[in-house]
């Protein structure tokens, strides 16, 4: 079992300015949440890219083709974290472990992925 | 072992199981244990495979499907106890092998029904209340029916209770798994098993639906994080 530290992002609304802030061209992986009457924050969606930044710009733009995540965006507050990782094996881990951890609605499927390669997830 | 459910839903009848007959080192998934007796009956079994199969295939044609489900239930205990007897008369019934079967189908008057009828209990037939059958290994699928199974779901929906409670039974006891089997009818539509495709289907959705709420115990850290992104690092076992 390989094992891999990543660092996590602060929790940050989920709008276009800050989405602008990630750096250019930053690998990575990602997750959405939303902020729930109960006064948690709840992931809804998680992923991964080469372009973290040009990749959740898509998810808030109307072009945005996964209805629930769009549906999350225009009726609640929502959320994004991101870390670093280049290699796309341990990117395809931690998008694994994330959506096993919170199996996120907006998910269409398992992302598949290694699950010899453990990550932390915050 | 086995999982086999029936589900009475409020226009038909839902009947499925897993595939796999395990053994103590071994395991194979293509294991039938839905059969169709004719359009509007059918039984599912659980217990030895090879056995039920013989079983189905000796009395299966002495049925008399005139008199409706519980008609059937009648004539299969009595033709399923002389042949249990006759099979095994050189056994005492405790060391026996084992064979339940659930029976579904519609009684004279249209109302459908479920019996569940054992080799360890002379086939005397039991008649569900719940609207539902489990046998196998019964103990998650009846906590899952409890909580989600009502009268008015449609034959659809309860095709995928059916398939859910047997993948989330698989995800936890190895010996139940394998390809879903899937049969639906009623007292009008005929005995139709579902194509592999169409199981695919309501399997890709039962993953959406397994566990679909774990998600609600595992919030976000708010204080969590950092201001500034790091690439990842690989750690070194023991640090």
């Amino acid at each position: 079992m390989e094992s891999w530290k990543l660092t996590w992002t602060k929790l940050t609304q989920l709008d276009q300015s800050n989405v602008q802030n990630i750096p250019d061209s930053t690998p990575g992986v990602y997750r959405l949440s939303y902020l729930s009457e109960d006064g948690n924050r709840y992931v809804f969606y998680v992923g991964q890219a080469d372009d973290l930044r040009g990749r959740i710009l898509q998810h808030i733009q109307d072009s945005e083709e996964n209805t629930c995540i769009k549906t999350y965006f225009v009726s609640k507050p929502c959320f994004f974290r991101y870390a670093k990782a280049t290699s796309p094996d341990v990117r395809d881990a931690a998008e694994k472990q994330m959506y096993k951890r919170y199996k996120p609605r907006c998910n269409e499927r398992d992302p598949g992925g290694r699950e010899d390669i453990e990550v932390n997830l915050t | 072992m086995t999982l086999t459910i029936c589900i009475i839903a409020k226009d038909g009848i839902v009947l499925a199981s897993d595939s796999r007959e395990s053994a103590t080192l071994t395991a194979n998934d293509t294991v039938k244990k839905i059969f169709k007796l004719d359009d509007h009956n059918a039984m599912g079994i659980a217990g030895d495979g090879r056995l039920a199969g013989h079983f189905f295939d000796v009395i299966s044609p002495q049925l008399n499907f005139r008199g409706g489900v519980s008609n059937l239930a009648e004539q299969l205990r009595k033709l399923g106890k002389a042949t249990f007897n006759d099979f095994f008369s050189h056994l005492e019934p405790d060391k026996r092998p084992s064979l339940t079967i659930l029976l579904s189908g519609y009684t004279p008057e249209n109302t459908p029904a479920v019996y569940q009828l054992s080799s360890n209990d002379n086939f005397v037939p039991r008649k569900s209340v719940t609207g539902f059958d489990c046998i196998g290994i019964p103990i998650i699928a009846e906590y899952i029916m409890n909580r989600v199974y009502e009268p008015e779901v449609s034959y659809i929906h309860a095709a995928e209770m059916a398939a859910f409670c047997i993948k989330e039974t698989g995800s936890q006891d190895r010996r139940v798994g394998g390809p879903t089997q899937i049969a639906t009818f009623s007292n009008t539509k005929a005995y139709a098993e579902l194509t592999a495709e169409e199981v695919s289907r309501i399997e890709e959705k039962c993953e959406k639906i397994g566990l679909a709420q774990k998600g609600n115990f595992y919030p976000e850290e708010v204080e969590s994080g950092s201001t500034t992104t790091k690439e990842a690092e690989k750690e070194e076992i023991g640090s």
